[in-house]
């Protein structure tokens, strides 16, 4: 088969380095060695795959146990897919050439709701049954995990298996089962290996789970139907950062990837509380990575891969308590090897710029600041510890050191809006605008200010996944508002399609019922909806249409604060009572303080799960 | 500061990378074997190498070269064997010299390639009958293809690039041995000269099998062939 698709199609299809496999650092095990085969499915492209942290921790954990192998698979691009369908050959796994069908478990990985279409279409390749009800036992073991399956409910008709929360350690207890479970003598029965694997904790079996509704189409209970499934299930989480294993040896691909670079994460978790922020409830508690371990580990990337840049990730780097030291140190070893240092965001304050500042190498002309809205009213509501002062600092900060552009985040649609808030927006801007003709001077003609403004998803977790999304028409007006507003030759406006918004705040919130219309949806034709030559909003609504689905039920609807939400059997560890009372504070116009800088806010995962906020500099560096 | 030619093979597992990846591969394997290369100064310093030509996506080479300059000494021996570890599989140093700091840059002399394309025809290919045509494509002084350029296509006369061009048929395997232009002034490239012959001869050639590997690379200097190797 590789000879055939390296002879016959690779020739024919665009980037075929995508499909090659043989990248440096790539893991290729004795097949018939080997017990246990695991592919990692990523439902969106190589080059953005291969960007996602998670494919190379799991793949390095997985691949470390003599025991298991795990290989890669990613969407492949329309002409691939195009060439597989007219040869009726299999989607394979990129190390092995091997048919998905031939591995005992395919994981996808699930970053954000719009891929959804692409797992169908993935498993359809792979000539996998769409349903888990239709896969009988002699196919894989269709598993998945990622943020986006803290509300799993969408896809609970397709996937065996979920796992909630973080993989490091979880992953091997899956691994161990399915070993065990493919030892036994006798035939195996895919039921059996699903009653093993309910047994370890953060394993979600939806068909163990049954879901009652009333009938205006709310959820009334969703009960467990056999006695081994636990009521609820708990997020997994990692205790230390420093303890469990790091890839040091990442897979460097030939071909350019989105984040083509070392990703060295130094911190996980975030409790700045924004109420709009999955990452930030779901990951939490924060807990940082020794500084030592982090030199130790960059010492490491850097001999491995050869890449020339090392990113210091997290959900907010400058949030690391011991940054200014590491990046101090990380300049100085490796500024001469040209290997420069980046910050994947940044904060909007004086203290982030001046990191940015220490970091840069190469002079780029823009940095990128997220006030997420437009007046210090509605930053409250949202609870981003934002100033105007801030941005105004940083901002100053950021054109006295050179910098000519600046591109500003915010969403629109936030619970409480009005058009004042929109206006606020345009006020922010203008203000920038100012700021750079007085410090920039005679290059102020090079001055840019980017205006984005993405639409609010509500997502599950959060305090605000009662609130509704506006609907399309308004948000529509609202983003004619701001470009009216936005008119001058220095800045530059830019929005997201309410359309491709409203679809995600479907499946962010919907329930299992959603996932007749994923599938139809599919079947018409959806696929890679999150690229925008590929998204089809006409066949959305015609899937939603047939089904009998209304969307707006999901995307625009208030959920009552006493409704059961589709994901109220799935547990973060934040309480439903801390959630709730955060909106209501939105609503009034508190803020919740950060539990690093302050007292503890009682979130609940510190009090429920076994871990705690792990702060190595014990210092706090930014203002709160 | 030392400089050093090398020259490498771009075999089967990396067929597929373009230019630009071949150029990054080198850069990463030089970082990962510690060989101290010198930087461009500016403010974006680039690693000091550069390559004799670009190679496309497909096209494998028995020989292509990239000259590296280092910032400190280091012994031709080690340079070669530590970046041989380091470079992925399917890109091999065969070869390796220093050559001095004034030496020209390999892009600016080298002007002809070789290959060996294999190919498959729709149905059997009589030698004779090839050889004939051949000889009758060879002798018209025009051979006009269109080009596809950044700016559209245009039209192009490719026969001054031909310099040599060969076939040998056996049942429905053919094999074509061609030398062309390979210059900043313009290329021929070999799928373009079966492309046109088989249009020309009604050759039926089966362009979605063509298997290109470059043989050679030389510099042209007044009716001598110099190895790129030699070029000091």
């Amino acid at each position: 088969m590789r000879q055939f698709i390296e002879n016959r199609i690779l020739p024919k299809v665009l980037k075929p380095a995508r499909y090659q496999g043989n990248e440096w650092n790539s893991v290729h095990k004795n097949w018939d060695e080997t017990p246990v085969r695991v592919a990692f499915a990523f439902p969106d492209v190589y080059e953005v795959g291969m960007s996602h942290l998670g494919l190379r921790i799991l793949y390095h954990i997985v691949n470390s146990r003599s025991d298991t192998l795990m290989e890669r698979v990613f969407a492949p691009w329309d002409d691939f897919e195009e060439k597989l369908r007219e040869n009726r050959l299999p989607l394979f796994s990129l190390e092995s050439y091997r048919p998905l069908t031939e591995f005992d478990v395919v994981a996808f990985t699930l970053q954000y709701e719009m891929s959804f279409t692409n797992i169908l279409n993935m498993l359809d390749l792979a000539g996998i049954p769409l349903r888990s009800a239709q896969r009988g036992d002699r196919w894989p073991l269709v598993l998945a995990g990622g943020p986006t399956a803290y509300n799993p409910e969408p896809l609970a008709r397709f996937i065996d298996a979920f796992l909630i929360g973080e993989g490091e350690e979880a992953i091997h207890d899956i691994i161990d089962t399915v070993k065990e479970w493919k030892q036994l003598p006798g035939d195996k029965k895919k039921s059996d290996l699903l009653r093993r694997l309910v047994k370890i904790p953060g394993i979600y079996v939806p068909e163990f789970y049954d879901v009652k509704y009333h009938t205006d189409g709310t959820i009334r209970e969703v009960v467990p139907n056999a006695s081994y499934a636990p009521p609820s299930v708990v997020k997994r989480v990692v205790r230390d950062l420093d303890i469990i294993d790091f890839p040091t040896n990442p897979i460097v691909p030939f071909t350019e990837i989105v984040h083509d670079r070392i990703m060295l994460e130094v911190l996980r978790g975030c409790s700045r509380g924004c109420r709009f922020c999955q990452a930030g409830m779901i990951y939490r508690p924060v807990r940082e990575k020794r500084p030592e371990t982090i030199l130790q580990q960059a010492s490491e990337l850097v001999r491995n891969t050869g890449y020339d840049e090392i990113s210091l990730t997290s959900l907010s780097t400058s949030d690391y308590t011991c940054v200014q030291g590491v990046l101090e140190t990380l300049l100085d070893r490796y500024g001469s090897r040209g290997v420069g240092i980046s910050l994947p965001s940044l904060r909007a304050d004086s203290f982030s710029v001046d990191l940015a500042r220490q970091v840069q190498r190469v002079r780029k002309t823009t940095l990128t600041f997220a006030p997420e809205a437009g007046t210090q009213r509605l930053r409250d509501v949202i609870n981003k510890g934002v100033t105007e002062k801030n941005l105004m600092e940083a901002t100053t900060g950021a054109f006295k050191a050179g910098w000519t552009g600046v591109k500003l985040y915010f969403m629109i649609g936030l619970p409480t809006e009005t058009f004042e808030d929109l206006d606020g927006i345009a006020g922010l801007a203008y203000k920038v605008v100012d700021l750079g003709r007085d410090i920039l001077a005679n290059k102020f003609g090079r001055l840019k200010v980017t205006v984005s403004a993405s639409s609010f998803v509500p997502k599950a977790h959060t305090p605000f996944q009662w609130a509704p999304q506006d609907k399309m028409d308004i948000l529509r007006e609202k983003q004619r508002h701001l470009a009216a507003k936005l008119k001058n030759r220095r800045i530059v406006f830019k929005w997201h399609d309410a359309r491709l918004s409203f679809i995600e705040a479907v499946f962010a919130r919907g329930g299992r019922r959603v996932g007749d219309a994923l599938e139809k949806a599919w079947q018409l034709g959806c696929k890679f909806d999150s690229w925008t030559d590929h998204f089809k909003f006409d066949l959305w609504l015609q899937a939603f249409e047939e089904i009998g689905i209304d969307p707006g039920f999901y995307a625009n609807r208030p959920f009552g604060l006493d409704e059961v939400l589709p994901w109220a059997h799935i547990e973060t560890g934040v309480s439903r009572e801390f959630l709730a009372a955060e909106y209501t504070k939105a609503v009034n116009l508190e803020v919740t303080n950060d539990c690093r800088h302050d007292r503890c806010t009682l979130c609940g995962v510190c009090q429920s799960l076994p871990v705690k906020t792990d702060l190595k500099g014990g210092r706090v560096n930014a203002p709160v | 500061m030392p400089r050093f030619r090398m020259e490498f093979s771009k075999g089967d597992p990396v067929r597929f990378l373009s230019h630009l990846d071949i150029v990054k591969a080198f850069e990463r394997a030089i970082r990962r074997a510690e060989i101290p290369i010198a930087f461009s100064e500016g403010f974006n310093p680039h690693p000091r190498m550069s390559f004799a030509s670009a190679l496309a996506v497909g096209v494998t080479s028995d020989r292509e070269y990239i000259d590296i300059e280092l910032a400190r000494d280091m012994q031709l021996r080690e340079v070669v064997d530590r970046l041989a570890r380091a470079l992925p599989p399917g890109m091999e140093i065969k070869e390796g010299r220093q050559v001095p700091q004034s030496a020209p840059s390999l892009m600016a002399r080298v002007n002809r390639a070789a290959y060996r394309v294999a190919a498959e025809a729709y149905g059997s290919v009589n030698q004779a009958k090839i050889e004939e045509n051949m000889a009758a494509f060879l002798a018209v002084p025009e051979i006009m293809i269109t080009k596809r350029t950044k700016k559209g296509p245009r039209p192009k006369n490719i026969r001054p690039g031909i310099y040599d061009f060969r076939a040998r048929a056996e049942g429905e395997r053919l094999e074509f041995i061609i030398e062309t232009m390979t210059s900043n002034e313009g290329s021929v490239r070999p799928e373009e000269v079966i492309r046109a012959f088989a249009e020309h001869s009604g050759c039926p050639v089966d362009y979605d099998s063509l298997y290109i590997r470059r043989t050679g690379l030389y510099a042209e200097q007044n009716g001598e062939l110099l190895n790129p190797m030699d070029i000091t």
